[in-house]
């Protein structure tokens, strides 16, 4: 992973499946989230992922 | 200038000295007291001293057992240090060249300066001994000339004007001059002033134009930080003071605050002021730490407009502290992250709009709780706490609030609770008899602080005070609910309690998404009108403005009902509060915020366990 990487999450990558139930499409995003690669607010850790919501 | 605190704070060790400057040992005023037999001699009298501070607080003898407090044995250990630390003031200054020593004393500074005040008047005669500071503000000032003779002199009030030219005065003729405020001590035995009567202090004139003040001076701070080789538990914060005195306290004073005593008008520095004093400490001291807290106690509002506008401009790396009003707009908060001030205290108090209204603080419990809503959004922390104890407060209020703090687990808790102090020169200090507070007394422990003196004396050297309640309320029942409620939301907190809203592709309104501690992970769903209800109740609304907006969006003929229909779901889910007839929406927007790392991995193991499934909240009726 490249240092201060940056990530925007978009309404498009969710979506709601024939069940109802909601869908992450951004796959390696949703690793990094339960790998705890993001970080928190105020936060820089340059190895960490940092999150913008557009 | 000398920083003896950090030589006596290295001698303890950080976290023992960072306890007793601000746990409970501080309530307990554990550093004046270790200090008393350096300055009275005598035999230290720590079991009586503890049964009587711990008598005063069930919940500080809790607290202390927690924070495995030493007792007596803990105390001795302490005080072990004293000695050695004041020889150590002896000899660290050339004290023997001075002509003048003037010590600032405030907080737990008093019996220290005081006992090192007493060796150098005894090794130093010659020397002029003066004390300035808060602890030393009016009848405090007049006491502490009449109990310590070696003190020559007290400063009541702001001494920016009138110390310099004292000092002149003093070295250039050898004789104290006679300026408004600084009050000389009879007991020396020379003719320069008679003790004023008690209530009658005469405090030095208040600087009118901060902007003509020098800048601080830190030089001698790093130095000696460095050189005592020390590392505090804290990082270094540069201090800026931008203003005084209290624009809000002018107009309606807090109860409980005894800030200021009596220099309450409030002055500001010009933007421009404030401006190049922040970049000069910056440029001086950042290599030390990019911390600065401003000292005021409360932000000026014309900053809004030209003072933080300009800092945001700037863009430099700093992290600013301001104590605030809790009533400030999204917009203020915005501005105020983007220009770097990420730590305010609000005084925020309570989460009862009766009860901030006998504060006086001039804001509702909605207001507070959108405005720790806010701070979330935009990465600002709002240092709080809850006070009980207010005259005219009901049990029934305590319970509402606790009943309520489930709802608010995923906002910022606030740092501590307690029963207000009486703090002199507060307005509840001042009107303590007539509002139905009696038995008014200094805190116990200064018994053994001030106890050669009589008990009227000890009263005007004393600034914190006990207090019973002349209807005999039990605080400590009535707030029991609350009390358990508030470490539940600092634990739910600290997990990572979140609730925010966002939109999905293909779903019509707004999700909300509630990990909140007291339910069940779910992903609410709004409708369209609801939504737009929602978003419109992102700042505190009125039922009636409600209702108005309600009816653009549903028809003229849209009642009362048709609204309730559509809130009454959102309020059952408890992302919707009502208090005193108006309504504030608690999900946060993502957008600016970006929800915590742990609803973030509860919602996508939710997704991936396919339990993400969206719930509709339905109009009612």
């Amino acid at each position: 992973m490249s240092e201060n990487k940056n990530v925007q999450l978009k309404k498009e990558d969710f979506t709601v499946d024939d069940t109802g139930n909601l869908v992450i499409h951004n796959t390696e995003l949703a690793k990094l989230i339960k790998d705890e690669k993001i970080n928190e607010v105020n936060e820089t850790d340059a190895h960490k992922v940092t999150i913008t919501w557009g | 200038m000398w920083y003896f605190n950090l030589h006596f704070a290295k001698r303890l060790g950080p976290k023992v000295y960072s306890d007793v400057v601000s746990t409970y040992r501080a309530q307990m005023l554990v550093g004046e007291y270790l200090f008393a037999q350096a300055l009275y001699g005598g035999e230290p009298q720590d079991g009586a001293y503890l049964d009587e501070v711990l008598r005063q607080s069930g919940s500080m003898k809790r607290a202390l057992e927690l924070s495995q407090f030493g007792g007596v044995s803990e105390l001795a250990s302490l005080r072990g240090h004293v000695e050695p630390f004041l020889e150590w003031c002896m000899t660290a200054a050339p004290w023997a060249e001075y002509s003048i020593v003037g010590f600032t004393s405030a907080f737990q500074q008093q019996l220290a300066s005081l006992a090192l005040a007493k060796r150098l008047k005894e090794r130093y005669p010659h020397l002029f001994i003066i004390f300035g500071g808060a602890n030393v503000e009016g009848e405090m000032g007049l006491a502490t000339l009449e109990s310590f003779p070696f003190v020559d002199a007290v400063c009541s009030g702001e001494g920016d004007e009138v110390f310099p030219p004292f000092v002149d005065g003093y070295l250039s003729t050898g004789t104290p001059p006679s300026l408004q405020g600084i009050i000389l001590n009879p007991g020396r035995g020379r003719d320069y002033t008679e003790l004023p009567l008690a209530g009658a202090v005469p405090h030095t004139p208040a600087v009118h134009d901060l902007d003509a003040l020098p800048y601080p001076d830190y030089d001698d701070y790093f130095q000696q930080l460095q050189e005592a080789d020390f590392i505090p538990t804290d990082k270094p914060r540069l201090l800026i003071e931008t203003s005084r005195g209290c624009w809000w306290g002018e107009r309606n004073h807090c109860v409980f605050c005894g800030l200021n005593s009596m220099t309450l008008s409030f002055r500001s520095k010009s933007a421009r002021r404030a401006l190049d004093e922040l970049l000069y400490l910056r440029e001086r001291y950042g290599r030390h730490t990019k911390l600065i807290s401003a000292v005021d106690n409360i932000m000026d509002m014309k900053y809004f407009k030209d003072f933080i506008p300009a800092l945001r401009s700037l863009d430099i790396d700093v992290e600013l502290f301001y104590e605030t009003k809790a009533n400030l707009r999204r917009e203020q908060l915005a501005a105020m992250k983007d220009a770097g001030i990420t730590l305010i205290q609000p005084g925020i108090e309570s989460l009862d709009t009766r009860i901030l209204r006998i504060m006086r603080k001039g804001v509702t419990a909605l207001q507070n709780i959108q405005l720790l809503k806010w701070c979330k959004e935009y990465g600002i922390w709002p240092s709080w706490n809850f006070l009980f104890g207010f005259v005219g407060e009901t049990p029934e209020q305590y319970e509402a609030m606790a009943r309520l703090v489930p709802s608010l687990t995923h906002l910022p808790p606030c740092g501590g609770w307690g029963q207000i102090r009486l703090d002199r020169f507060s307005p509840y200090y001042q009107t303590a008899d007539q509002i139905g507070l009696v038995n008014v007394r200094p805190f116990s422990a200064y018994k053994y602080i001030y106890p050669n003196v009589p008990a009227e004396t000890r009263r005007r050297l004393a600034y914190y005070f006990d207090y019973d309640y002349i209807d005999g309320r039990d605080v400590a029942g009535y707030t029991q609910s609350l009390r358990a409620a508030l470490v539940q939301w600092q634990e739910a907190y600290a997990r990572g309690d979140d609730l925010f809203s966002m939109e999905i592709d293909g779903v019509d309104g707004l999700v909300v998404c509630d990990f909140r501690s007291g339910s069940r992970p779910r992903l609410i769903q709004l409708s369209a009108v609801q939504r737009h209800l929602y978003e419109f109740c992102d700042s505190v609304r009125s039922s009636q403005s409600l209702l108005a907006r309600f009816r653009e969006i549903a028809g003229p003929a849209a009642g009362e009902q048709d609204l309730n229909a559509q809130l009454q779901p959102l309020l059952d889910a408890r992302i919707l509060l009502c208090l005193d007839d108006s309504y504030l929406g608690l999900a946060i927007p993502v957008g600016t915020y970006v929800p915590r790392l742990e609803a973030l991995k509860r919602l996508v193991e939710l997704s991936e366990q396919g339990q993400a499934a969206l719930d509709r909240l339905a109009p009612v009726g």
